[in-house]
């Protein structure tokens, strides 16, 4: 389910919290499906335990999963997602560029909405 | 929790272990790494009971099981569900507290032994018993031995229940004591070099089953091996002996974050005889890339560096055997 690059520079436990993300966005796992103990996971990637816990502690602090003591990690329910306006700064951020690029480009704001509409629908 | 306090033993005029100090905690993987002769099996023999170490203590504290550990892996979570489950186990841990059984001992202390696996280097059971035999002798001994966990476990490790224990190979012998040990259902588990002897196929089934008894049964787990790999993805300390004494016990990830590697261009090459002035445990190059093992490397190093004329500059990722032979490098050199 999870892959790592370790030639990135993004943390590994970045990289677990970004793949359960989009497998979460895409409805590949879905709320209540059970992911991977911390100890399985780390077995299977090859990683310490401790940065599997640092990557299901982050994902439980924004609500995506769930742990149930002695049972295991669960996807938590949609309503359980908190909205965090430092990660919302942060994502509207790391679009700017990007727009940017498009408007030197002579794109128009219908245009620019067209191409997110466009990468929206692909994560759907 | 089992807590290792101060032991020594010695084989005639030789000290196998001199004051050596640790604790093995529920929910917990403890790694036990060290070089021939260190003193791993003979620490893990005293904590088994069957050797009785000459001076120190070996304090068995049964708490029982589902008890909250702190450190553990296990995320704490806010819901009713965790909220109910904690307070059950603040509750368990009072009274538990309040009558812990707290023994010293393990050395023919039979009860302990029921609550403490132990699976050797070097299984030897009796041989002309089959396993199915061998399987009855346990039954008697140990009143919390489950068959059922047994068999269970043998679906995935395959031995033939009524093949003769001479006729094992090293690595089967090896599944027989797991299975053993594991059914037995202790609260704590010892196991002195588990993966040396299991095919790639046995040794993936060994690891996911211990794990699973980590983190179902909350077992606290000893494991010694020199497959630093294996200890990596499974410990969540690591301790390393070295010459009968404990040389360092921290976590995994700290001992990790305590040495940096990092690749580093010297254009212009480098004077080598300044390396080892600062705290550069390894290195080794080709043409002008250097690789560097850097113990607490901070801004400071980072500019004595560019100072010694470092250009492009990348920090590597490091296992934990890279960082075993620096830190034993650096031992040779003192």
């Amino acid at each position: 389910m999870i892959k790592l690059d370790l030639k990135r520079d993004t943390p590994i436990y970045e990289q677990i919290v970004e793949q359960v993300k989009f497998h979460v966005v895409k409805g590949n796992i879905k709320p209540g499906m059970a992911i991977p103990s911390v100890r399985k996971l780390a077995l299977e990637l090859n990683i310490t335990p401790g940065t599997v816990a640092k990557a299901y502690q982050e994902l439980e602090r924004q609500g995506i999963v769930e742990t149930i003591r002695g049972k295991g990690v669960y996807i938590a329910g949609e309503s359980d997602r908190k909205p965090d306006l430092a990660k919302v700064e942060a994502a509207k951020k790391s679009l700017e560029p990007g727009l940017l690029e498009l408007k030197v480009m002579g794109f128009s704001e219908d245009e620019v909405t067209e191409v997110i509409r466009e990468l929206y629908g692909k994560l759907c | 929790m089992i807590k290792v306090d101060n032991i020594s033993k010695s084989y005639y005029d030789k000290v196998a272990i001199d004051g050596i100090s640790l604790t093995v905690v529920p929910g917990q993987i403890q790694g036990l790494v060290g070089d021939n002769g260190a003193g791993k099996t003979t620490l893990i023999k005293c904590m088994a009971g069957i050797y009785k170490p000459e001076k120190g203590r070996i304090i068995f504290s049964g708490v029982g099981r589902d008890t909250t550990n702190e450190k553990s892996m296990i995320v704490d979570k806010g819901s009713n569900v965790a909220t109910l489950t904690r307070a059950d186990e603040k509750v368990t841990n009072v009274s538990a507290g309040k009558h812990a059984v707290e023994q010293e001992g393990i050395f023919n202390n039979p009860s302990l032994k029921e609550k403490i696996g132990y699976v050797s280097d070097n299984n030897e059971y009796i041989g002309r018993y089959t396993i199915k035999k061998m399987l009855k002798l346990y039954e008697t001994y140990f009143p919390s031995f489950d068959k059922d966990k047994f068999e269970k476990l043998n679906q995935e490790f395959k031995l033939e229940l009524s093949g003769k224990i001479d006729s094992l190979s090293k690595g089967q012998k090896m599944r027989l004591g797991f299975m053993l040990e594991v059914a037995k259902k202790p609260e704590y588990l010892l196991l002195d070099e588990p993966t040396s002897g299991l095919d790639p196929v046995a040794k993936k089934t060994f690891l996911e089953r211990l794990v699973e008894e980590v983190e179902k049964e909350n077992i606290g787990v000893l494991i010694s091996s020199h497959n630093l790999s294996d200890l990596e993805k499974l410990c969540d300390t690591i301790t390393i002996l070295d010459g009968g004494k404990v040389r360092s016990e921290s976590g995994l990830d700290e001992l990790k974050e305590s040495l940096t590697k990092l690749q580093v261009v010297f254009e212009n090459g480098l004077d080598e005889k300044l390396l080892s002035r600062e705290a550069v445990l390894s290195f080794s190059k080709v043409g002008n890339v250097y690789t560097l093992i850097i113990e607490d490397y901070d801004s400071k190093k980072e500019k004595w560096l560019k100072d010694l004329g470092a250009g492009y500059m990348e920090e590597l990722d490091m296992s934990l055997e890279e960082l075993y032979i620096a830190l034993e490098t650096r031992k040779g050199e003192r």
